[in-house]
């Protein structure tokens, strides 16, 4: 008999929320999180206040965090180009509730239109662009379950675009100055700005407090405001009983019988540094959509020499990041967007048809964004670091418009193994491939205009342009996505509709690696969905029900 | 700032030697005594036996102009040259303190000694600092995982041929590094003045450090801007010197910000 009827590999935004699904209908569930546990009263009567703190230094030092000399990534641009060091990019929170920790709470839906790709917009060249094999009203009832667990804020028909909805669980929070000088721009052009969907308390909930503003949202929460998986979905499923949180332990292998068919566990090393297996009835990956091809690939063995689940040679492909960039805007007046949330208002306008022949569909667009002043220092070439510090500018005048556009699918974007580099655990790396598409640019140049039009509008006194995409030529935007994705036929896709392996009957993936496409909005509380339904097809395969 | 591929969150690390900046010139012999006063709040109250790196009691002594706490993990000599680097990166002027002021280099010292504070001051604790009400857990410094203990024994002391720190290779450690880079800027100094780097004017310093090995400045730079802006727990921004430097209010739980301060930050 398996030690756990489930082990679930990754604590971040996905797995939690699966672990959570089977927990509370009973099931004895393992989670494994290579990082450490922030949250010292996680699972016990009353939750306190987290580890966190209003300190950028820790973040400096990768505190709970990809740390890159730990877990090193390597980059190109193409096969023929020799690899550099990724260092931190696409870096995400490595501990128990790991990028939700650090995340802004940006909770928008997807839409109906983001799921079919191929049928409204057409196929492109060069990318591998597909229909969803489910549709919104597929995911709805997810979205319902996944946003009162979490607690996500938000005004329900103030955003026009999208799909009839009920209320959302609290009201917004307040809005900060920099998000108000663009509203008033915005709303201008004919634009339809609505507070940003988000997972931060704007009243106490479920036994967490309302957020104070204190505006270091990317250093993790002090107080818990936040909806991290850590104190929702852990912190729930650590209720239950039925939940063994394994902190500081890194999976090395799925374990299989001798026919690849059916997985035994996860080979991992714990705490002190000793192997150990957990044996489960089903394995659920939720590592992220670079670490999870990357572990079904160190999974190979003899009856499947390429890697677990990777019969279709797809596993690590079709790799997406989104294409992420903004105007910004420069203003005479005082605006101190560190001062609250980083992002609070948001509109979905470029999303829609515009009624010219050559639209191009763009993405949710975020108003604000934020810096402190060790990063705003570290970021200025230091002979100009006293004037510019002193200026200010960045601290306390600026605010953004950042467009979530949506880069499209392409097999050779991908994830495999690094011949050469190792992590701390002595298991070769990510190797990344990723070059923009042809299309994805056009996105940009298209949309650059209007974003830089919002911040002039605002009353922006100069605009600049910035694509995350130039960090030292590796994109840097945190939404990892695509490559293990989800389909019906086995041999363009690495699941099945409900998140199993085509070629395995007890693997199942739980993170934005099933994205068939990218989606034009921010994709945390798509994966939370998919998380929920796919548990609660693994407990009850003839009638799931959220 | 025209430039529309200059903008944070990634200025580009490009050098800029034309003459539209005006750098203010310090002195290097100034004022860190002026600034040692008794600090208010004691930060080893909460502290353990982890040392007082970062706190007043410490003895100093001068070299070279610069005063360096007795006891650096650096030389003293080498320490006054960090000094005298990191001055030239974030001078200060009559309007606002420095690197130096702000204690960066204390700040460095208190990194390269972490380990010998139990638990290691790399974390500090959380969720506050004390100072907006709450207790100051930041003075109670986090036990590190087993992981993140190899991690910075490696990053600060090198890999010194132990096969458990050397998953990639061998590492020189940070002691090693700013030994090696500092004694190079001695050598430069030694070349183009015929004195020691710490002696120079800020002028002479910096116009080494545009013609020095990159990859040394952007260490030091970081650092110099970790220690001015970073928290004090870490030994730098000595009394919010560096907060105050630029209008920043720095950490804010658990008081956080009402709407108003939100809404009207012109009110300050």
């Amino acid at each position: 008999m398996a030690d756990f009827q489930a082990v679930v590999v990754g604590a971040g935004a996905g797995g939690p929320v699966a672990a959570y699904v089977l927990a509370s209908r009973g099931w004895k569930v393992a989670l494994l999180e290579k990082g450490r546990n922030p949250y010292p009263t996680l699972g016990t009567s009353r939750l306190r206040a987290s580890l966190f703190g209003n300190d950028e230094v820790r973040g400096r030092r990768y505190y709970a965090f990809q740390d890159p000399l730990i877990e090193p990534r390597t980059f190109r641009a193409s096969d023929a180009e020799t690899v550099r060091p990724m260092g931190d990019m696409q870096g995400l929170g490595v501990c128990v509730g790991g990028g939700t920790v650090q995340y802004d709470g940006d909770s928008p839906r997807v839409q109906q239109a983001d799921l079919d790709f191929l049928s409204r917009f057409g196929a492109v060249d060069g990318a591998q662009v597909v229909d969803w094999p489910l549709t919104y009203e597929d995911l709805a009832p997810y979205f319902d379950e996944a946003e009162k667990l979490i607690g996500i804020q938000g005004r329900a028909g103030t955003n026009p675009f999208e799909e009839a909805r009920g209320p959302y669980p609290m009201p917004p929070g307040y809005e900060p100055k920099g998000a108000t000088v663009l509203i008033r721009g915005a709303e201008r052009l004919g634009y339809h700005p609505h507070p940003m969907p988000m997972a931060v308390n704007s009243i106490f909930y479920r036994g967490r407090p309302a957020c104070v503003n204190c505006g270091f949202c990317a250093f993790g929460c002090p107080v818990n405001a936040k909806g991290s998986t850590a104190v929702t979905a852990v912190h729930d499923a650590l209720r239950t009983g039925n939940l063994t949180l394994l902190a500081e332990c890194c999976a090395l292998r799925v374990e299989t019988d001798g026919s690849g068919r059916r997985a035994t566990g996860v080979r991992y090393v714990d705490a002190t540094g000793v192997e150990q297996v957990v044996t489960a009835d089903h394995v659920i990956l939720a590592g992220n959509a670079i670490e999870t091809p990357r572990l079904l690939l160190l999974s190979a063995g003899t009856s499947h020499p390429d890697g677990l689940g990777n019969s279709s040679g797809l596993v690590g492909r079709c790799l997406m990041f989104h294409i992420v960039f903004s105007a910004i805007g420069i203003f005479d007046e005082e605006i101190r967007t560190y001062r609250g949330r980083v992002v609070t208002h948001a509109l979905a306008d470029f999303t829609q048809p515009d009624g010219t022949v050559d639209w191009i569909r763009g993405g949710y667009t975020e108003l604000g964004g934020s810096i402190h002043p060790v990063e705003e220092g570290i970021r200025y070439p230091w002979p100009l670091h006293k004037t510019l510090m002193t200026q200010g500018t960045f601290l306390r005048r600026i605010s953004n418009v950042t467009m979530i556009g949506e880069d499209v699918p392409v097999a050779n974007n991908r994830v495999d193994l690094d011949p050469a580099v190792r992590d701390v655990y002595g298991q070769p790396v990510a190797r990344v491939t990723y070059a923009r598409h042809a299309r994805d640019q056009a996105v940009v140049d298209r949309y650059t205009p209007r974003l830089e039009e919002i911040a002039r509008e605002s009353g922006a006194s100069s605009v600049m342009s910035f694509d995350f995409h130039v960090e030292e030529g590796i994109p840097d935007t945190k939404h990892i996505l695509g490559s293990t994705r989800m389909g019906t036929d086995p041999a363009a896709s690495v699941t099945d509709p409900w998140g199993r392996l085509h070629d395995v009957e007890n693997v199942w993936i739980a993170d934005g690696g099933l994205f068939p496409t990218s989606t034009a909005f921010n994709p945390t509380l798509a994966q939370q969905a998919l998380a929920w339904r796919t548990a609660a097809y693994i407990a009850d395969p003839g009638r799931p029900r959220p | 700032m025209d430039d529309q591929r200059q903008p944070p969150p990634s200025l580009t690390r490009r050098r800029f030697l034309g003459g539209a900046v005006t750098l203010v010139c310090a002195t290097p012999v100034f004022g860190l005594g002026a600034a040692c006063g008794d600090r208010e709040d004691g930060d080893d109250e909460h502290g353990g036996d982890g040392g007082d790196a970062g706190g007043d009691a410490r003895e100093t002594t001068t070299v070279d102009g610069w005063i360096v706490p007795v006891g650096t993990k650096l030389s003293a000599e080498r320490f006054a040259a960090l000094c005298a680097l990191m001055d030239a990166l974030i001078p200060g002027d009559e309007t606002s303190p420095g690197a130096v002021l702000a204690r960066a280099p204390w700040y460095l010292d208190q990194l390269l000694g972490a380990f010998d504070a139990e638990p290691p001051r790399i974390f500090a604790g959380g969720p506050y600092s004390g100072r907006h009400g709450g207790d100051d857990d930041f003075s109670r410094f986090q036990p590190l995982t087993r992981v993140e203990e190899l991690r910075w024994r490696t990053y600060l002391e090198g890999s010194r041929g132990l096969p458990e720190r050397e998953w990639n290779g061998p590492v020189v450690g940070l002691l090693e590094r700013y030994e090696t880079g500092l004694d190079a800027l001695e050598v430069a100094a030694q070349a183009a003045h015929g004195r020691r780097f710490a002696l120079l004017s800020g002028d002479e310093r910096r116009a080494l450090l545009l013609a020095a090995d990159t990859a040394f400045v952007d260490l030091a730079y970081g650092q110099a801007v970790e220690g001015t802006y970073g928290d004090p727990v870490y030994g730098g921004n000595f009394e919010l010197s560096g907060w105050a430097a630029i209008g920043y209010e720095g950490d804010r739980q658990p008081e956080g910000y009402t709407a108003r301060e939100m809404s009207h930050p012109e009110e300050g």
